[in-house]
């Protein structure tokens, strides 16, 4: 091959050259060239090796499915040459072939290529299993797959949501005629066009077809109601017109992924140039029509010096006109529609050199030609559950009933002259901006935010006159066989061996010998694999049927259908003052919160000393309003409600209604109306769900409301002996214990602040104080308790010695030291549970539990190895002493620095849960370790005096 | 951080108002170029929500009505949101008054403007809802994911250039600002802080 002169249609710049390398070794070719029609151009004809017989492939489609022309381009692998345009400095090189892709060691395997029929893979390497692991890196050295970079690169993907009126796939003749149609109409469309330039089959047309182009384009490019996606694929089609759209030209990102809810889709693919089987169909120099003309007139490279074409349409006779043009000797037009073939093609080292005609002939060429018939890529319409017909008469398959919101024009839906074309094309435009009208109306009238309509649209009746469809001869394969599936490289003769062995269904057929499972999907070898297995049956086409096409219909990249590092993150409003202070994150749930400010044990031993604050506002808090409230919170909570006094704060434990533990908290209530309910962190969502769900299902009466506030307020808990010092310090309340007790709520000024609620509570377990402020001014109030608490030695603290000082005093955390099983009974705080309360979530169950006595039920206990210092793996077994019988778990451990010794919660068999109980502890290393049972879940304080001063 | 001043609640002293900073969930960068969208920090505007079934006079499910300039946004059925940049006593009393609850979220919700012509480009990048005019036009309120979280969004144009308010929770501040940045790259986009 090699380059043309100028070409009227050429879509190449010879102004703009451009080098770039092949295997290493410097080539050129032009603005426009696709990297295969460069390689071509400068003379390369082999640019892989198949999977199986290693043969050399080159051109065949000259297009993304072209199937020996997956290479790498610098770090990217399987990099479609047929599509992928050249750019300057790529460095592109061969997939397969060692030491080489013209000098392959491996294809000494087409030497035993009788032995590698299909299922020879799963028959072979399946037994021994233990094998597997050599067997696998022997295999992956012939994989075809290139290879990745050690780093992502400078690749970025992003995602972007669509609701076009009209989705148009395909931009050739029919594909820009409908969506200029449906746009005419009022549409809002988005015409999508898997290659670089829209046009389809006109582009590498004769005169008429680039006139009728040119007028297309102006039409479609000038439409404001039209966006055009070039180099994009529609992927799949999902439920109402749920329609993925990847996007490779976006200038911003590698690949975009679109998705788009169309309320029509249009399905203008064009067909697919289906390949001939016969002997030595994958020799380089066996092209399809089609890529012959695109070599010609897009790319100016002559395709060879001799030709034989077997031609049974007319873009195989259009492929006869193009090479004569350019100087190509056509030595033998073989009339597939006068009943002729090929039987075979032969020459050295896997060229083509010799041809022979079903007719006896031997020809000498360099150059096959084929155009035997198309493949309907019904891929989309199969997605929605249309399963395509075929037409023996039209050799291919056509739609069979697709949904009103589904509309096909273009080759898939018949054949008829360029008018015809254009005038199917214009009335399914118009159909689908009708259709997508009335979708629009009904989505309009559902929705409150929406533009207001009226009335019930007509549905509207499709009036289109049918594309005529032309006779064409059922060509699949010759006498002889060649290959099916040039990716996978499986052979006729494969697939006659799998039938033969039982394999007899296309569905099976295709899973055991893979054809159609490789990188081009089917594109090319459906149809073929369909006409082998009908032969081989006795059948017709129609009879076999296909296979069903699924998402995607182009290979699509993970970083697309990830899209961009979209990971919520929530921070307090106290964030950056922490991470400015020294504190090391640690990520709970969404929120990202300081763990600790350097040494968690010192700020334990300082708060158990002194005074330290703590961020809390992930806390989740809820505003509950209304006179029922009280009712709610008998029916959400074990315990009782209805005589908390205002000014009161009372602990919660929240159930579902198996009787687990749900959630706790603390509740307070602010005025007779008005309480705050606090949650676990990471338990908000699901008690307000939780809350919302009783309200709005079971008791709708009740006046209630419940209102998140969780990032409202900045939480901070003061906590310390030298707390009340500090906090007297800012607050105009009246802290003394007379009139603030435990357990209690004030609303007051905090730093000056208004409208700070305080109450005296704590999970450290020391006289502390929770501050609720009003974010927006909750650094300010930090900034001051740690400018007035200077002389205190006030200091910050973070989770982890939060975390220390709760087990210290044995307070559970519901999902770490409960899981799902844990009801209420078993939790040590059974005193809570008020069974004599006339209803409330779980009563029935804990009723229950409350009787069992059921030995195996676990219950929480306070854990204390016999060894001070070693400390437990969280999630450990409590085992029998000599034997592997589990009795327990361990859910928290943590090394004391208050009591400088290791302390644990666990859940432990009822019967062994008891005080004094010695129990062996198997630690993640396999040793064992003697522990004991506690008296009380707190190590520490266990009568509360510290919290209650 | 960036902070916006705006009067305040806060007391210093018998009778002396210190009025000190409130603090934004959010860190706006230096505005660059001429916009095709842009971004204005609202965040230091009054926020209530105001629930029961007297709301619906003040503004429908779906719609957003101006008064003067305070904003009634129906967000949800018997349940508004009044957005009010003054933070008014008055508005507050006249807007409440049928309600059953009335909850304070000036400090639990963050609210960012975005506008200009490419406005709702930038969102669709981060949203899944349909903002053509016809499903989303002027006035209209829905609430629905940006950057996967819930939010409520507000078209309340400027003239006639599109231009949407987005109401979050205050936690996610620096993650939304950053997510929409990196969404307005493309449209070479500034943002620009304009209380």
């Amino acid at each position: 091959m090699r380059r043309l002169g100028p070409q009227p249609n050429e879509v190449i710049d010879r102004t703009a050259p451009i080098g770039f390398t092949w295997n290493g070794k410097p080539l050129s070719g032009y603005r426009g060239d696709t990297i295969s029609s460069a390689l071509a151009a400068s003379g390369v004809e082999v640019i892989s090796r198949s999977l199986k017989y290693r043969r050399p492939r080159g051109l065949m489609t000259v297009d993304y499915w072209d199937p020996g022309t997956l290479v790498q381009v610098g770090d990217e692998p399987n990099v479609r040459a047929g599509h992928r345009l050249i750019t300057e400095g790529i460095e592109v090189s061969a997939q397969t072939g060692w030491p080489s892709v013209t000098r392959d060691l491996g294809s000494l395997n087409g030497a035993l290529g009788r032995f590698l029929s299909s299922g020879f893979y799963y028959k072979t390497f399946m037994r021994p299993t233990r094998l597997w692991p050599i067997y696998e890196s022997v295999l992956g050295r012939f994989s075809a797959g290139g290879r990745i970079g050690a780093s992502p690169g400078e690749v970025s993907y992003d995602h972007r949501f669509a609701h076009p009126d009209v989705v148009v796939a395909g931009g050739g003749p029919a594909g820009m005629m409908a969506a200029a149609s449906a746009a005419d109409e009022g549409s809002q469309v988005m015409l999508v066009e898997h290659e670089h330039q829209l046009g389809g089959h006109l582009r590498w047309g004769g005169r008429e077809d680039h006139v009728l182009l040119d007028g297309l384009l102006k039409r479609v490019r000038s439409h404001p109601g039209i966006e055009i996606l070039t180099d994009s694929t529609v992927l799949g089609r999902y439920e109402d017109n749920w329609v993925s759209i990847v996007q490779r030209s976006h200038p911003w990102v590698s690949e975009r992924l679109i998705k788009a809810r169309a309320k029509v889709l249009v399905i203008a693919p064009g067909l697919i140039e289906r390949p001939y089987v016969f002997a030595g169909n994958d020799r380089i120099g066996v092209l399809v029509s089609c890529a012959v003309r695109k070599l010609i007139n897009l790319y100016a490279v002559k395709p060879g010096e001799r030709a034989v074409v077997l031609t049974a349409n007319q873009s195989g006779d259009a492929a006869v006109e193009d090479l004569r043009r350019i100087g190509v000797e056509v030595a033998r037009v073989i009339d597939g529609r006068k009943g002729e073939t090929i039987d075979q093609v032969k020459g050295p080292r896997r060229r083509v050199a010799e041809v022979m005609t079903s007719g006896g002939e031997r020809i000498s060429a360099d150059l096959v030609v084929t155009a035997v018939g198309w493949t309907a890529p019904t891929s989309l319409l199969n997605m929605a559950g249309d399963l395509p017909i075929y037409d023996p008469g039209s050799a291919r398959f056509f739609p069979n009933h697709p949904s009103d919101e589904m509309l096909v024009t273009g080759g898939l839906a018949g054949d008829g002259n360029l008018a015809q074309t254009i005038e199917h094309a214009q009335a399914t435009g118009r159909l689908a901006a009708r259709r997508s009208a009335v979708v629009r109306h009904r989505f309009q009238q559902a929705t409150p935010r929406a533009v207001p309509v009226s009335g019930e649209p007509e549905f509207v009746e499709d009036d289109r006159t049918p594309l005529p469809r032309e006779s064409h001869p059922e060509m699949y394969r010759s006498k002889t066989h060649g290959i099916v599936d040039f990716s996978e490289d499986v052979g006729s003769k494969d697939l006659m061996g799998a039938i033969a062995e039982g394999y007899d269904s296309i569905e099976l057929l295709k899973r055991f010998s893979t054809a159609t499972m490789g990188p081009q999907q089917g594109k090319l070898e459906t149809v073929n694999m369909v006409a082998v297995l009908a032969d081989a049956r006795g059948q017709s086409i129609g009879e076999v049927g296909t296979t069903v096409w699924r998402p995607p219909f182009a290979p699509v990249t993970l970083g697309a259908l990830a899209g961009p590092n979209l990971e919520p993150l929530r921070v307090s409003a106290l964030q950056d003052w922490h991470e400015s202070h020294g504190s090391v994150g640690i990520l709970a749930g969404e929120w990202i919160r300081p763990d600790h400010y350097g040494d968690s044990a010192a700020e334990v031993r300082h708060v158990r000393s002194k005074v330290g604050i703590i961020d809390v506002t992930p806390l989740g808090k809820f505003d509950l309003q209304g006179k029922d409230v009280p009712r709610l919170l008998e029916m959400l909570y074990v315990n009782k409600w209805s005589r908390l006094a205002v000014g009161g704060v009372r602990y919660g434990l929240m159930c579902n209604e198996e009787g687990v533990v749900l959630d706790d908290g603390v509740t307070g209530r602010l005025s007779e109306n008005q309480y705050l309910m606090t949650t676990t962190s990471s338990g908000a969502g699901v008690v307000w769900e939780w809350a919302e769900n009783w309200l709005q299902t079971f008791v709708p009466e009740w006046d209630v409301s419940i209102v998140p506030v969780t990032t409202a307020y900045t939480s901070i808990n003061v906590a310390g002996p030298s707390s009340r010092e500090l906090m007297v310090r800012l607050t105009d309340v009246d802290l003394s214990p007379e009139s603030f007790g435990y357990m209690e709520v004030r609303m007051g000024r905090v730093a000056d602040v208004d409208n700070c609620i305080m109450w005296r509570i704590g999970f450290t377990g020391e006289l502390s104080y929770e501050l609720h402020i009003p974010a927006g001014f909750g650094l300010h109030v930090w900034e001051r308790l740690m400018e007035v608490g200077q002389d205190l030695d006030v200091r910050p603290f973070g989770l982890e010695a939060q975390r220390i000082m709760r087990l210290e005093k044995g307070h559970f955390i519901v999902g770490q030291d409960t899981d799902g099983l844990t009801k209420a009974p078993t939790t040590g705080l059974a005193a809570l549970i008020k069974l004599d309360k006339a209803d409330f979530a779980g009563r029935p169950e804990l009723i229950w539990a409350t009787e069992e006595k059921d030995p195996e039920v676990m219950s929480l206990v306070g854990i204390q190895p016999d060894d001070f210092n070693v400390v437990p793996e969280e999630g450990v077994q409590i085992v029998e002493k000599d034997g592997n019988v589990i009795y327990g778990r361990i859910t928290s451990s943590r090394y004391s620095p208050t009591l400088q010794r290791s302390i644990c919660m666990g859940q432990l068999r009822s019967d062994m849960a008891r005080a004094d109980a010695e129990i062996t502890i198997l630690l993640a290393n396999g040793s064992r370790i003697p522990a004991r049972v506690m008296h009380h879940h707190a190590h520490f304080d266990p009568e509360g005096r510290r919290l209650r001063v | 951080m960036l902070c916006t001043t705006t009067p305040t609640s806060i007391r210093k002293g018998d009778g002396f108002v210190s009025e000190p900073a409130f603090m934004s969930p959010i860190t706006l960068p230096a505005p660059t170029g001429s916009p095709l969208a842009e971004l204005s920090d609202l965040s230091h505007w009054g926020k209530v929500l105001l629930r029961g079934t007297g709301t619906v006079a003040l503004a429908p499910f779906g719609r957003s009505i101006r008064f003067g300039d305070a904003i009634v946004a129906g967000i949800r059925p018997e349940e508004c949101l009044l957005l009010d940049p003054s933070r008014s006593s008055q508005n507050l009393v006249r807007f409440s008054v049928n309600s059953s609850a009335v909850v304070e979220l000036t400090h639990g919700r963050g609210m960012i403007e975005l506008t200009g012509p490419r406005a709702s480009g930038v969102l669709e990048k981060l949203c899944d809802l349909d903002l053509s005019d016809a499903m989303t036009p002027d006035g209209a309120v829905v609430a629905g994911y940006v950057a996967r979280i819930v939010c409520e969004l507000i078209r309340q144009d400027r003239g006639s250039v599109v231009s949407y308010l987005v109401v979050f929770d205050r936690s996610y501040g620096r993650y939304l600002m950053g997510a929409l940045q990196v969404a307005m790259k493309e449209f070479n986009a500034p943002v620009q802080k304009n209380s």
